[in-house]
């Protein structure tokens, strides 16, 4: 109880700093926010369009998670920083900068720039969730996948299973590291931090069916996370394509039907090959039978003996 | 992906625990032959399988996270596992299928029932052809790498434990005269019968022909499914041709060129099916690399 108090003190601090260097809007947000805990599924709405980059998301995201410093470059020709995900860096805000540079076109001369905030999908139906071996992963009822680390075997099947490649293992702990999507504050009917610290709403937190409704609403000409791997906890909505960002085609099954789909073929391969091998096994057994039936060949030396 | 995630380790306990698992079934197979020296391939085989498959599951245990942060977690796996989850079902596979080795061993070892071992060998083998098959499928299911997600995959895997098994088999044979004349008596009979031995070795090389015929089809297949995924292109030209190559030439094209030779020829070379058998080994070892490495050295479609 103790170390709660100390942590919504931290964050109150930590988010708040943030939000006022990014914005004065997140000031009167963070303070005003607190939903319900209704245990209905929750999403959160990633709006590219509204993204200014400012990195308070990543910035409160450290802070309540009492996430270490990474030491960090500048990635090539763009301004992602970190560069990817990583055991300690669970919220990453991608930055890219797209059109042909037009030095007679106004305003910026063709170009723009968008940036996305990003984090684990939180899959309604999660592959990593699926494939733990000892269920060190669970899908929590209001929609975060959390992590518990005392059942964890360290196999990493997690990493290769998510399509985002979200999840990551701490070298030294040996430990994952991945959003939890603030399930504690959730719990407590509070919003995700890195939500709290967005000071453009390009990040908002709700029933999943309001988020979804929103981002429909919003006129967005891409959606994505509705339907990707059977539907995920992140719905983002962009005016440009999400393959610009990264962001892999993830096919809509979910995990059941993706395994499903990959079994039936492995089977009918087997079918296939079994057929094949025990023709080829009863043909050579036959062909090995009429051979020691019929009387082999003499040689020019038996027959000389033979005539002798 | 730029990170090995699943190195070494897992490529050696899925080499390790193919080839024992196959080895075992190939033992059944030769006690259902009855035929000529099979007796010997049968031993062999129940000796080889337990200590392959002991010395993958160590590898693997090296490799969990958890033996170095918190080692009793792996007790999870065992007593409460996901059962959606392959990896489960694989450890209890596994589990069950080093018991049944570990007795068929003894039970060879000791000369006890045949009976009784001839239908462990009967049992272990539909769990070995599982854990064989599972090798690939939770690699399959890894939807985050779009390489591994073949159905062709498991059978590869599957099918080149076959040839690794026999070349195990046919090394092991003189090595466990030569090093432990008392304990195996029988392996000392035949490794000194001349001719025969020699005939043995080559029916070995012969039996797994069709299995690395069957392995570079099935790879050259899987290739194509993968098409446009970037391990494909590490695997052909990248950082792991060396090993594809190598299992090309000289793990399957090789051994099938000294296999024709050696059947054509009166006098039989025992010392050609040895150098065989090692490459067959190395060769089937490479292709697990390659496979295993090709997609975890790419760069990430992903920026971040």
């Amino acid at each position: 109880m103790v170390e709660k108090i100390k942590r919504r003190d931290f964050l109150k601090t930590g988010a708040g700093l943030a939000a006022i260097i990014a914005s004065p809007i997140a000031i009167s947000k963070a303070e005003e926010v607190v939903i319900p805990a209704t245990g209905k599924p929750k999403a959160m709405l990633v709006d590219a369009r509204r993204c200014i980059g400012c990195k308070s998301c990543q910035v409160a995201c450290k802070e309540w998670n009492k996430l270490p410093a990474e030491k960090t470059k500048i990635s090539e020709a763009e301004f992602t920083n970190p560069p990817k995900f990583s055991s300690i860096s669970w919220n990453v805000v991608t930055f890219k900068e797209m059109g042909n540079y037009d030095p007679k076109a106004e305003g910026t001369g063709g170009l723009k720039w968008r940036a996305i905030s990003l984090r684990c999908m939180h899959c309604l139906d999660p592959q990593c969730v699926s494939v733990c071996p000892t269920h060190a992963l669970i899908k929590h009822g209001d929609g975060p996948v959390v992590y518990d680390a005392n059942r964890c075997v360290g196999c990493d099947y997690c990493m290769m299973a998510c399509p985002w490649h979200v999840v990551h293992l701490d070298e030294k702990s040996k430990l994952i590291g991945k959003c939890t999507m603030c399930v504690d504050r959730i719990e407590a009917g509070m919003e995700p931090s890195c939500v709290v610290a967005c000071p453009t709403d390009s990040l908002q937190f709700g029933d999943r069916d309001l988020m979804l409704e929103k981002g429909h609403d919003s006129n967005a000409p891409y959606i994505y996370g509705e339907k990707e791997a059977g539907g995920t906890s992140m719905i983002c909505v962009s005016d440009v394509p999400f393959e610009e960002f990264g962001l892999p085609n993830v096919s809509p099954d979910p995990p059941s039907t993706f395994n499903l789909n990959m079994l039936k073929p492995i089977a009918g391969i087997g079918a296939i090959a079994g057929i094949i091998s025990f023709l080829g096994y009863f043909m050579h057994t036959r062909t090995s039978k009429i051979s020691a039936k019929s009387p082999k060949p003499k040689t020019s030396e038996q027959k000389k003996t033979k005539e002798a | 992906m730029t990170d090995i995630v699943w190195g070494w380790q897992l490529t050696l306990e899925i080499f390790l625990v193919g080839l024992g698992a196959a080895a075992i079934i190939i033992s059944l197979f030769a006690d259902l032959i009855k035929k000529d020296q099979t007796s010997y391939v049968a031993m062999a085989g129940a000796y080889i399988a337990p200590v392959a498959t002991v010395m993958g599951i160590l590898v693997l245990i090296l490799h969990l996270g958890a033996l170095y942060r918190a080692p009793w977690n792996i007790l999870h796996i065992i007593f409460e596992p996901n059962i959606e989850s392959q990896l489960a079902t694989r450890t209890w596979a596994l589990i069950i299928l080093t018991v049944l080795m570990v007795m068929i061993f003894a039970l060879c070892l000791f000369k006890g029932s045949q009976k009784l071992t001839f239908v462990l060998k009967g049992a272990a083998s539909i769990v070995a052809f599982y854990v064989l098959v599972n090798g690939g499928v939770v690699l399959s299911f890894s939807r985050g790498v779009p390489f591994w997600s073949t159905p062709v995959l498991p059978w590869i895997l599957t099918i080149s434990s076959f040839p690794a098994a026999l070349a195990s088999i046919g090394l092991a044979i003189p090595i466990l005269a030569q090093l432990m004349p008392k304990l195996f008596t029988n392996m000392v009979e035949i490794f000194n019968s001349g001719k025969n031995y020699k005939k043995l070795t080559l029916d070995l090389l012969t039996a797994s022909i069709p299995f690395l015929v069957a392995t570079l089809i099935l790879t050259f297949a899987h290739i194509a499914l993968a098409y446009g995924e970037p391990g494909v292109d590490v695997m052909l030209m990248g950082d792991m041709a060396m090993f594809f190559w190598a299992y090309v030439v000289a793990g399957t094209i090789v051994p099938i060129i000294i296999w024709v030779l050696n059947r054509s020829t009166t006098t039989k070379s025992a010392w050609a099916n040895y150098l065989s058998y090692l490459l067959i080994l190395a060769g089937m070892a490479a292709l697990n690399f390659a496979i295993l490495y090709s997609p975890q050295i790419t760069e990430s479609i992903l920026n971040f």
